[in-house]
């Protein structure tokens, strides 16, 4: 199965990344999360900008309350296309950051890894 | 011969570590430089010179920079306090072959052999604190904050700062369920197009088409 922060660990398992993987993974999809929330953001009016960030601020932690407003401003095909269109740049552009730095083994294994992962994917994932 | 010698106030921090370094260099080790935490390079500098010493570059170091190696920084600290500490934190990373994230001491001695393997390590967790910081503007973090500061402020910590939330609550984990199964797809369409995989599925093609 492919799940997004195995993938991940598996890559950092590759090019050899030997501090904590499981942290790294942990802040790169938080910020997949909040870089599709800020690219929402970006398609409102400023002053919708404003109103919905102050509503967000005056909700408080309660995760479930602050999805119920962000539906209010945007369709659920909305949020969906952002999160997914935000784990595509990020993975796309990370890999375009590392590539340069790779030796020839590093590349061949993930070459290999990525191959399997796109065999195996059922067509609903890709 | 010693014409300016660590005597001579005149010399200042960044000349002293820009010679350092590339006595090191000289002698096949890369001095990899960060500034020490909380910006103070001028201390930086004066374990630079403790480095070199412990890795045996006393001589070296000494010969490059014409004199003996010098006290430990008395006239670094007088000329930092003139205003060139950010000047000296600039240089550092300039003279440095790289900065090494997360080294236990601000400067560390590498033989150059060690310091590829690391690099896409080092590549990564770069790409990760950049693109933070570049969330962080959006949202004008960083202006309620002092430089230093607000370029440690984690994504997460983001939306704490904007109003008082528990980001940790507030962020839903969308590596499972039905976030998980978009993220990836977005994962996987991601890895399609980086260079390598391009590749792979390139060939792929071109075989099924044969």
């Amino acid at each position: 199965m492919n799940e997004p922060k195995a993938i991940l660990l598996r890559i950092l398992d590759i090019i050899g990344y030997s501090e904590d993987k499981e942290k790294f993974a942990t802040e790169f999809f938080q910020n997949v999360s909040l870089q599709a929330l800020l690219d929402l953001l970006n398609t409102l009016p400023q002053d919708k900008k404003d109103q919905l960030q102050q509503k967000i601020a005056s909700l408080g932690s309660d995760a479930a309350k602050v999805q119920g407003e962000l539906k209010a401003y945007f369709t659920d095909s909305q949020l969906e296309q952002a999160i997914e269109n935000s784990a595509q740049n990020a993975v796309t552009e990370y890999m375009k950051a590392i590539d340069p730095t790779l030796s020839d083994s590093q590349k061949q294994n993930l070459a290999n890894y990525f191959s399997e992962i796109t065999t195996n994917a059922s067509p609903a994932t890709v | 011969m010693g014409e300016k010698g660590p005597s001579n106030p005149t010399r200042s921090p960044r000349e002293l570590l820009g010679k350092i370094a590339h006595g090191a260099k000289e002698v096949g080790i890369t001095l990899l430089v960060a500034p020490a935490p909380g910006g103070i390079a001028a201390l930086g500098v004066r374990r630079a010179i403790m480095e070199a010493e412990a890795q045996r570059l006393k001589t070296q170091a000494a010969k490059v920079i014409e004199g003996p190696t010098p006290e430990r920084g008395q006239q670094v600290t007088t000329e930092a306090s003139k205003g060139l500490l950010g000047k000296v934190a600039k240089e550092a990373r300039e003279i440095a072959v790289n900065i090494r994230e997360g080294a236990r001491h601000p400067f560390e001695l590498l033989p150059p052999e060690a310091k590829k393997p690391s690099r896409p390590a080092e590549v990564s967790n770069s790409f990760l604190k950049d693109w933070s910081k570049r969330l962080l503007r959006p949202l004008d973090i960083a202006t309620k904050f002092p430089i230093g500061i607000a370029t440690e402020i984690t994504a997460l910590s983001i939306l704490k700062n904007l109003g008082g939330l528990d980001a940790q609550q507030y962020m839903v984990d969308i590596t499972e369920g039905r976030w998980g199964t978009l993220v990836a797809k977005g994962v996987l369409a991601g890895i399609a197009a980086a260079p390598i995989a391009r590749l792979v599925i390139e060939s792929r093609d071109l075989f099924k088409k044969r």
